[in-house]
């Protein structure tokens, strides 16, 4: 089922920029607006709580002890109350802003991500690994999601309440504002020093952490083996070893944890009892009134202690930009453009290849392709053979644009491929692999997987029974609804690949490329997919790369690959007469086969 | 066990106390680094209380009371208490943060080595990212209840329990009117932790969803590009990270409101307590430190309670955790040496096979009176169709799984 695809009015290449902080910014490209708005709350927020402290000091010097003023006393407390709400409404709207925000701005970046991956040409798949990419596209994308909803954000609470509390404590009192801040440079600079050290440690923690899970992992896949050879006790030993390693780093971690906070705690401690003390000493000289010093007592808090944060956020910050950089890297890349290509058929090709003098390199390696000629009429098939790395998957690679061939000329129907969109020739090529993939939906999404448009119960059904998967398919728990892979059934080699042939059928292409590999798999088995195969290539281009003579037999025309040049070509009977690989490895086949079956006949009777 | 014995369910965890009672036994080794820890944390919750009744002082016997060697005397006490304090604060941290290391070493070396005998049936029937997930992530998560929830949840209940105290100590009528207020505060924070958690829960669901997705788009993307599939998946994956988006929205700013709702009811209580307070204050019977002192105990109380449905909710995560350790634990290898089994050294490799029975499923024979004789100069081969038997043969003779009678 083909579902529209979202607009992306903004196109994150658009983010990047050589400043971090710069694309940090275009990054908020659609919220700055909401996001200058939650900032703006946060303010509002700060003036209230600092308003209570406020109104707390004229409560106590003008209100208490003053029979005439006790008629405003439910007043006071009303606005207590009122400038809680107030303080507590701005801070819910700034961090609903925040969250619509970060939020927005995550789910923007993983559909980008997602799209953006899948339309990157494989010679960028190829050099990455998959777990990296993932990565990138979680974990990196939760730092930046918490970036802009937690840490920006937190920091610029704590920056405002500094800045406004200080302001306060200004206007009621310089000498003891500035004294109540003297140690706060150091508290920051002392913090911002331990959390990047702990940072540090926490990532050699978690590298430990990954390290156990692979061993474990390793271990536990491979238990057949460990069990096999005896080696439990090696293993043991092994995991002990990280295990305690992991031990070991954690609990360094916990010792610099256990010796910051109290002595940052002493720290801030001695400042405010130091302010405490002169504040006493300044109201009982009559230079503040009580009130002065317990609207002190309540700010001065806010002043000091929230510094040690304002540190780990900064440091965390920092992981955060990092994180943006390794997103940044992916969008940077460009995508194959799909639809681009000067010729475009209305109907479907004839399946006419035509390769004329074609070369193949990959990106500033040597050569993998070199002066492959030949023509193949529509239906024809072409059996390729060589050893692994003489170039008959890069060959048949070409022909969907999955890569660029480099020289000569490469012609479909008459036309150069290049001049085909991508996406026609796509559609119009069909593959069956020898290890396919399929993915964990139900059988049924498996086999439409290609095509898209709903099909009715009957289509799939017949592709399955030609196929021959149907009978296998029906077997299962819930029939064509039941699951592929880990949450369902697992399936053997040989029924992917009947799967795989029945999504091929059902997406009807003109040209077909197969990866026979029919040699894991047992003989009934075998049968099953030859007749299956059989059947797909009626009417259809084919190319085979081939492993076993069998296969190669039919084909109108054989080519022998080595080094990626073509050393030998033509039919079966043509090749069987000549000298040269073809026949060497026919020989060595049909020995092994005429082995196999005498051992068998000595075996069993 | 079928399949659906593997899900994730994260609240299977009604607390039972046989399972408690076990996960406390992890730490009984330990019982000292336990005692140390739960000691010092109240030491530090008493502290914090005193150090607003201090406040009180310096204000009352201090100020007030224009008493400068009383002032000295309760802001050198202060100095002092602090230096203890970060003593105190020093050892809780470094205690029950290195046991709960330890306990998760211990945990996982336990597990370890018991999953290196268990039979081969086992793992047949069992995912390797259901045992990964036990090792790893349970076995956190059973160390943070013995070390930093218990330690919470003692400093939880002891802050408020100690603010209840000094208030009563203080104003005893005034302390009425804030304990009439807690109950609601309690509730107020229940039923937000309740909702924020199952978003959270949902959050969690959304990002495994989309962790799979990118997985299988990235190592599926040959067959991507070839079926030219990308709109439809785009299409696809834009719902699961919409889904993603609402939980995870929901959940921010529920959490966004979470914090004010209870400023706000603490707000009534600190109005209360001007008001009732300012009454008392004219006609003599509370002090301005003391009126003071009850807006920083109102303060004190709050954080404990903001997190105490966290903290249960964390409970019941380890808890769950623990049964499926536990069952782990207890799962009996069903290949077992006969008693008095020695071992040889080194053996010739004559084999017998002589009425050999065996199955995985009970009433399915695999195999059915085998019988065979191999010399060691001759490596035996088993020929079927398919070829599955001949494995299953030499995977059962080389002790991995128990023949059984069928």
């Amino acid at each position: 089922m083909a579902l529209p695809a979202p607009q992306h009015a903004f196109d994150l290449k658009q983010t990047i920029s050589a400043s971090r902080l710069v694309g940090l910014w275009r990054m908020l490209t659609g919220f700055r607006g909401a996001y200058l708005l939650a900032t703006l709350s946060l303010g509002v927020a700060a003036v209230s709580k600092t308003g209570t402290y406020l109104l707390l000091r004229r409560f106590v010097d003008h209100t208490l002890g003053n029979a005439e003023a006790m008629a405003s006393l439910p007043w006071i407390a009303l606005a207590f109350v009122g400038l809680a709400l107030f303080e507590g409404g701005f801070t819910f709207l700034s961090g609903r802003l925040a969250a619509f925000t970060a939020e927005g701005i995550a789910r923007r970046l993983r559909d980008y991500l997602f799209d953006h991956i899948q339309r990157l040409p494989f010679t960028y798949h190829d050099r990455t690994q998959t777990g990296d990419l993932i990565e990138r596209s979680t974990s990196d994308v939760d730092a930046l999601r918490r970036f802009f909803a937690d840490q920006a954000i937190a920091a610029g609470r704590i920056t405002l309440l500094f800045a406004v509390n200080l302001s306060a404590l200004v206007m009621l009192n310089v000498k003891l504002g500035l004294f109540s801040i003297a140690v706060v440079p150091l508290i920051v600079v002392l913090s911002y020093f331990f959390f990047r050290r702990v940072s540090k440690a926490y990532e050699a923690y978690q590298e430990q952490e990954a390290k156990l899970s692979t061993t474990l992992q390793e271990n536990l896949t491979g238990v057949r083996v460990v069990k096999a050879f005896a080696r439990q006790a090696y293993e043991r030993e092994k995991f002990d070893r990280d295990n305690w390693e992991k031990f070991r780093r954690g609990r360094r971690l916990l010792r610099m944890h256990a010796f910051f906070w109290p002595a940052s705690d002493v720290l801030c401690g001695a400042q405010l009892l130091a302010g405490f003390y002169l504040a006493a000493l300044m109201t009982m000289d009559g230079q503040i009134t009580l009130g002065t010093y317990l609207a002190y007592a309540g700010m001065v808090v806010w002043l000091i202690f929230p510094m040690r944060n304002l540190a780990r956020l900064i440091v965390q910050m920092s992981t955060g930009v990092v994180s943006h950089g390794r997103v940044a890297e992916i969008i940077k890349v460009e995508k194959e453009p799909l639809a681009e290509g000067r010729h475009e058929p209305v109907g479907p090709l004839r399946g006419e290849v035509v390769f004329e003098n074609v070369a193949f390199a990959y990106d500033g390696s040597g050569r993998v392709l070199r002066d492959i000629s030949f023509r193949c009429e529509p239906g024809q098939t072409v059996a390729l053979l060589g050893a692994t790395g003489s170039g008959k998957s890069s060959l048949v690679n070409l022909l969907p644009r999955f890569y660029e061939y480099t020289g000569g000329s490469l012609r479909i129907d008459g036309v150069e491929l290049r001049d085909y969109p991508r996406h026609y020739l796509r559609r119009q090529i069909g593959i069956v692999e020898q290890e396919p993939f399929l993915f964990s939906r139900s059988v049924r999404e498996n086999i439409t997987y290609g095509v898209g448009r709903e099909v009715p119960q009957e289509e799939i059904e017949a592709a399955a029974r030609a196929a021959a998967i149907h009978d296998v398919v029906v077997g299962f728990p819930s029939g064509y609804d039941t699951l592929v892979g880990e949450k369902g059934v697992t399936l053997s080699g040989g029924q992917k690949q009947r799967v795989a042939i029945a999504r091929t059928l059902l997406k009807d292409p003109r040209i077909l490329i197969l990866d026979d590999s029919t040699s894991s798999v047992d003989t009934e088995t075998e049968a099953a997919i030859r007749a299956a195969l059989d059947r797909l290539m009626e009417g259809r281009t084919t190319f085979i790369i081939a492993h076993r003579i069998p296969t190669v037999m039919r084909a109108d025309l054989i080519l022998v690959l080595e080094g990626g040049e073509i050393v030998q070509r033509g039919t079966h009977s043509e090749l069987l007469s000549q000298p040269g690989i073809y026949r060497q490895i026919y020989q060595v086949q049909a020995r092994i086969d005429q082995e196999v079956s005498q051992e068998v006949d000595r075996v069993v009777t | 066990m079928s399949l659906h014995d593997f899900d994730e369910e994260e609240h299977s965890g009604r607390v039972t106390g046989r399972t408690v009672l076990r996960i406390l036994a992890q730490a009984r080794p330990h019982w000292k680094w336990v005692l140390g820890f739960l000691l010092t944390v109240a030491l530090v919750s008493f502290q914090d209380a005193f150090f607003t009744y201090l406040g009180k002082q310096i204000i009352d016997e201090g100020i007030a009371a224009g008493d400068r060697s009383a002032l000295l005397r309760i802001v050198s006490l202060y100095g002092a208490l602090i230096l203890v304090q970060a003593v105190a604060v020093f050892t809780f941290i470094y205690l029950a943060g290195v046991l709960g290391e330890r306990i998760q070493y211990d945990l996982r070396r336990r597990m370890f080595d018991h999953l290196q005998e268990l039979s081969f049936s086992y793992y047949d029937r069992t995912p390797v990212g259901w045992l990964m997930a036990r090792v790893t992530s349970d076995t956190e998560r059973i160390a943070q209840l013995v070390t930093w929830g218990l330690l919470d949840s003692t400093w939880g209940l002891l802050n408020v329990f100690t603010a209840m105290v000094f208030m009563t100590i203080i104003n005893w009528r005034l302390a009425l009117v804030v304990l009439a207020i807690l109950p609601i505060l309690l509730l107020v924070a229940a039923q937000f932790q309740k909702r924020i958690l199952a978003e959270f829960r949902a959050v969690r669901r959304a990002n495994s969803r989309i962790t799979a997705s990118y997985n299988e788009n990235i190592t599926g993307v040959r067959v991507v590009k070839a079926l030219a599939r990308e709109e439809a998946n785009l299409g696809e994956f834009s719902r699961l990270s919409g889904d993603m988006y609402r939980s995870s929205y929901r959940a921010a700013w529920l959490s966004a409101l979470f914090l004010p709702a209870v400023q706000m009811v603490s707000a009534v209580a600190l109005g209360s307590v001007v008001w009732f307070g300012g009454v008392q204050a004219n006609a003599g019977e509370m002090t301005i430190g003391g009126i003071q002192a009850f807006i920083a105990y109102i303060t004190l109380m709050l954080w404990p309670i903001q997190d105490l449905a966290r903290v249960y909710a964390e409970m019941q995560h380890a808890v769950a955790s623990a049964e499926r350790v536990f069952a782990l634990i207890d799962t009996r290898p069903e290949v077992v040496d006969r008693p008095g089994a020695s071992d040889p050294g080194s053996v010739r490799g004559r084999v017998e096979f002589e009425h050999v029975d065996f199955f995985y499923e009970k009433g399915k024979p695999v195999l059915r009176d085998s019988a065979s004789r191999s010399n060691p100069e001759r490596l035996s081969r088993w020929w079927g169709r398919p070829a599955e038997e001949s494995r299953r043969s030499l995977t059962c003779s080389a002790g991995s799984t128990s023949p059984k009678a069928a």
